[in-house]
């Protein structure tokens, strides 16, 4: 019986590792995406750009709890989800109500807590911007510059928002020293204590919706826009999705509202809330040694910047 | 004329049809293309979705099966599923044309929308499932265990195992009545703790994850799939069933258009055939016409042509009518035809004109007198031969003109015409001098133009002798001085005359002389001769009403007419009976010549009778002519007509004739014509 279980544990590596190089990817559109994507002028206040908030020093997130919004608001209850790989997740915000990253997009830019823009005055004041015109006219073909072609645009940019080659990745390729024995270790545990059955796929997560405290009866912590928000069944309070573990070590802080500050902390907790274990010390050392082993390269199309 | 229009007609309709045929083939193609365009891409995607389906169901029991998975395969296949939903939702050819087909796949949206929402729900019991069974299964290396333990915790994972494989629910009720529970959920062993929450989460979350997989697996999407998928393929069979009877319906159609075409070519080939024999073929006798002779004779290299010309055939025509004419030419051009056949094939006859028939020859093969030999035959055969219609039976004289000279057939009717002018000959020989005759023409045309003009015409008179050679009247005649040692008769310049018309200024002339001498002897007797012609001008008519209606002028007058020319018959009559009640006598000229009708000449209520030349010239040795003269005579006495003998030359005619009861003579004999009157 036992010898079946462990067949099961080692039948497949159920991550894959990021791709080389990004495929159909209309380069000057992307460019043009980029531009947009670090334009505050996006903005109600013309000073939330989408980079205030999807850092490339956070790592494609925000180093803080909360993201200032415009007019300085505070962005609450969630944490900026890093845009890095985000093309990988099937669904875009915490609880999936973008089912791309261009409605995630627009989503974030008609938010009055992010953005706080509406279509008209978006492309009002792109179309009032020779610059932007030209930009457009080469991309599109079109004299006249619409919301839709904003968020194409940024979409394409953020498909190219990919960090590959991480020291996992080279390992999963067949590179077995690019790991340390003891990161070796920390991905044994990993799978062994179960965190992989949620944190799989290409982003190492993304890819499912799960409840937060499966072992925990009353959790302390505020729910913020879980899933019941999207589909009014309580059933689905407290469910999130999965989140990606790649590029980790660079995003804290951690969890939906960015409540748990060090990484060694999320490994404990989400064995507490989630496995309904106490993970030894010594063990969520290993699996933090793994998870640090995730951060990938810069994306290519931010280098030099 | 109507049958060509009709033709016509349908050759607009077929150019019609055809156009419409061609048009609904590129309407129908275009439709079918876009018809298979559509249906294949809906077929496509429909097929597609069902393989995302199956695939989807085997990740999501991969998923269950399997500890560790990559969840991104469902995921994924969701997001498919999703996009092909989106792109067949908003094919408008689905919508509109498989309706049927598309109310399934609406209820299959529905139902795929309802499992997203399941697999959602099971993935967040079959996740934690997986980490329990993890958990409890490793749970045997850190837990410390004695003997009753072991065997618990062995139960316990045996009973999870049989659970998870069996898919009863019934091993996991064996768990929970377990009294060990309790001490592993109160040990000091942190370990035995973790186990106990783990189990208790497996078996709460184990029910809802199996009642969530059953439910994916039963789910009504694949059976709306599937009969959308049958509905749509019974659309298809039904259209292309359609499209196969749609096609068979244009293929006979455009068979029946071509067949039609065929069948109206054939008639046009017909018809120009039809149009092609009329063109070279004369309607009434069946022979080949003047246009195929003209077309014909240049394939000839020294042809021959011989005219034939029917004597007098428009009197035939006006005394027994046309139907009889038609015949007797019917008749005619066949007897020539069949003539010609057996004398030589290669010998063509065509009608050319209303009674002239040409027979066109090799040059080569005969020399010109052969020629005329030939036809004197042909026209020997023809006069020998009786044409009987009905009651009436016609004998036919014909004359010939032979040319090998170019214009074949202008030549030979000018040597026949020269023929009709010469009473003595039948066939001429067509000479070069011929042509010369235009010029004569035109010479003579000019002579008797400066002769009227000049007081050239003067009057002859012959006296006209009784039985006792007494002068009973004299004829005036009409002569043209050419010169003083020339003077002509007016007879060749009769045609001149005519053609011109100018004959009536002869007559007015020979009136006014007439009159003159009339006025000077007062016991004068004057036959003058008038045409048909003089009776229908009106200056001739209103001189005569004018000078020769006074009583002393009237009754020594006759006036000579030529029953060959009458044309207007009525007229005539009318003339006549006018002119006789003040007392003019009338007579016929040349009776006997030609077609004479005795019950016309009745009916004119005519004085005299003047016996033709040719019958009395011969008359002494010819029985022919004593037995028409007789003929003649005895219906003038019975009519109670005088007779009188022209052209007696000798003693013996005017004895002969005065024999045979003629009453009146006239002729060299007994006095030629002189300038003046001696009484």
């Amino acid at each position: 019986m036992f010898i079946l279980f462990f067949v099961f544990l080692f039948a497949q590596e159920p991550i894959d590792p990021i791709p080389l190089k990004i495929k159909n990817i209309n380069k000057e559109k992307a460019i043009l995406g980029k531009i947009l994507f670090f334009d505050p002028i996006l903005s109600k206040d013309k000073k939330i750009a989408c980079v205030s908030c999807h850092k490339p020093q956070c790592g494609g997130a925000d180093c803080v709890q909360y993201s200032i919004g415009v007019f300085e608001r505070i962005d609450k209850p969630m944490n900026s989800p890093t845009v890095y790989n985000a093309v990988y997740n099937c669904w875009q915000f915490w609880n999936g109500r973008a089912k791309d990253l261009k409605e995630q997009a627009m989503m974030a830019s008609h938010d009055p807590e992010e953005m706080d823009m509406d279509k008209k005055t978006l492309e009002k004041r792109l179309n009032s911007i020779p610059k932007y015109k030209s930009l457009f006219k080469r991309v599109y073909n079109k004299d006249y510059i619409t919301d839709d072609m904003v968020y194409d645009a940024i979409e394409e940019f953020e498909k190219t928002l990919i960090t590959p080659n991480c020291r996992f990745d080279q390992y999963l390729r067949g590179d077995k020293n690019a790991l340390s024995e003891k990161e070796k270790r920390g991905y044994f545990l990993f799978k062994s204590y179960g965190c992989i059955t949620c944190h799989n796929g290409i982003n190492i997560g993304g890819n499912s919706f799960q409840k937060l405290g499966v072992f925990i009866k009353d959790i302390k912590i505020p729910r913020g826009l879980d899933r019941y928000e999207v589909t009014k069944r309580k059933e689905d309070k407290y469910v999130y999705k999965v989140p990606t573990l790649r590029n980790i070590a660079l995003t804290a802080p951690y969890f939906h509202n960015g409540s748990v500050k060090s990484l060694k902390k999320a490994i404990y907790l989400m064995g507490k809330y989630n496995l309904g274990i106490d993970i030894p010390k010594d063990d969520i050392n290993y699996i933090e040694a793994f998870l640090k082993t995730l951060t990938g390269e810069t994306p290519e199309i931010l280098r030099g910047n | 004329m109507k049958k060509l229009k009709n033709l016509s007609f349908k050759i607009y309709f077929l150019i019609i049809m055809g156009l419409i045929a061609i048009g609904v083939i590129i309407s129908f193609s275009f439709y079918a293309k876009k018809y298979y365009f559509n249906s294949y891409s809906i077929m496509y995607n429909l097929n597609r979705l069902e393989n995302a389906e199956n695939r989807l169901n085997y990740n999501l029991l991969s998923s269950s099966l399997f500890l560790y998975y990559n969840n991104d395969k469902i995921s994924k296949k969701i997001n498919r599923i999703r996009a092909l939903i989106e792109e067949l939702e908003s094919n408008e050819f689905f919508k509109s044309h498989y309706k049927d087909a598309y109310k399934d796949f609406l209820n299959y949206k529905k139902a795929f929308e309802r499992k997203e929402d399941l697999i959602f729900e099971f993935m967040r019991y079959n996740l934690p499932i997986k980490n329990s069974l993890i958990y409890l299964a490793n749970s045997l290396k850190f837990m410390k265990l004695d003997s009753t333990n072991i065997k618990y915790v062995m139960n316990v994972l045996s009973s999870i195992f049989l659970s998870k494989n069996t898919g009863d629910l019934v091993f996991l009720k064996e768990i929970g009545d377990l009294k060990e529970l309790e001490k592993f959920k109160n040990s000091p062993d942190e370990y035995k703790k973790a186990f106990i929450r783990n189990l208790m989460i497996y078996i709460k979350y184990y029910p809802l994850y199996r009642k969530y997989l059953y439910e994916i697996i039963n789910s009504s999407t694949y059976i709306n799939l599937k009969s959308a998928f049958k509905k749509f393929k019974t659309t298809l069979n039904r259209d292309l069933e359609l499209f196969k009877i749609l096609s068979y319906i244009l293929i006979i159609f455009i068979i029946t258009l071509i067949g039609l075409l065929i069948l109206v070519v054939l008639r046009l080939d017909e018809k120009i055939r039809d149009v092609y024999f009329l063109l070279e073929h004369d309607s009434l006798t069946g022979l080949k016409n003047r246009y195929k002779l003209n077309k014909d004779i240049k394939k000839i290299k020294t042809p021959a042509v011989i005219l034939f010309n029917i004597d007098k055939f428009k009197n035939i025509n006006d005394y027994f009518g046309s139907k009889i004419g038609d015949k007797l030419l019917n008749d005619v051009g066949n007897n020539l035809k069949n003539f010609f056949k057996n004398f030589d094939t290669s010998i063509e006859l065509y009608r050319v004109g209303a009674d002239d028939f040409a027979a066109v020859l090799d040059g080569k093969k005969y020399k010109d007198n052969e020629l005329e030999k030939i036809a004197k035959k042909a026209i020997d055969m023809l006069e020998g031969e009786e044409f009987k219609y009905n009651k009436t039976t016609l004998n036919i004289n014909l004359s010939a003109g032979i040319s090998t000279k170019e214009p074949y057939l202008e030549n030979a009717d000018m040597a026949l015409k020269q023929v009709k002018k010469d009473i003595k000959e039948k066939i001429k020989f067509f000479k070069k001098n011929l042509n010369n005759d235009i010029e004569k023409n035109i010479k003579k045309s000019k002579e008797i133009k400066e002769a009227i003009e000049s007081n050239r015409i003067i009057p002859y008179y012959q006296p006209i002798f009784d039985k006792d050679k007494n002068i009973y009247k004299y004829e005036v005649l009409c002569r043209v001085i050419i010169n003083e040692s020339n003077i002509k008769s007016i007879y060749e310049y009769l045609d001149i005359l005519k053609e011109n018309k100018m004959y009536h200024k002869i007559t007015q002339i020979i009136l006014k002389y007439s009159l003159e001498k009339l006025k000077e002897f007062k016991d004068l007797n004057l036959s003058i001769n008038l045409s048909v012609e003089d009776v229908l001008n009106r200056d001739v008519v209103n001189f005569i009403k004018k000078e020769f209606t006074k009583q002393d002028i009237a009754k020594r007058i006759t006036f000579e007419i030529l029953e060959s020319e009458v044309e207007n018959y009525e007229a005539l009559k009318e003339f006549i009976k006018k002119m006789k009640k003040y007392g003019i006598r009338f007579a016929i000229d040349d009776f006997g010549s030609g077609y004479s009708n005795f019950s016309r000449v009745l009916k004119l209520d005519i004085d005299y009778l003047k016996i033709d030349g040719s019958l009395i010239k011969n008359i002494v040795e010819d029985k022919d002519s004593q037995l028409i003269v007789k003929t003649i005579i005895s219906f003038a006495k019975s009519s109670n007509k005088k007779t009188v003998a022209e052209f007696v030359h000798s003693k013996e005619v005017f004895e002969m004739t005065k024999a045979m009861g003629v009453d009146y003579f006239q002729g060299y004999y007994l006095s030629e014509p002189k300038p003046n009157i001696n009484l």
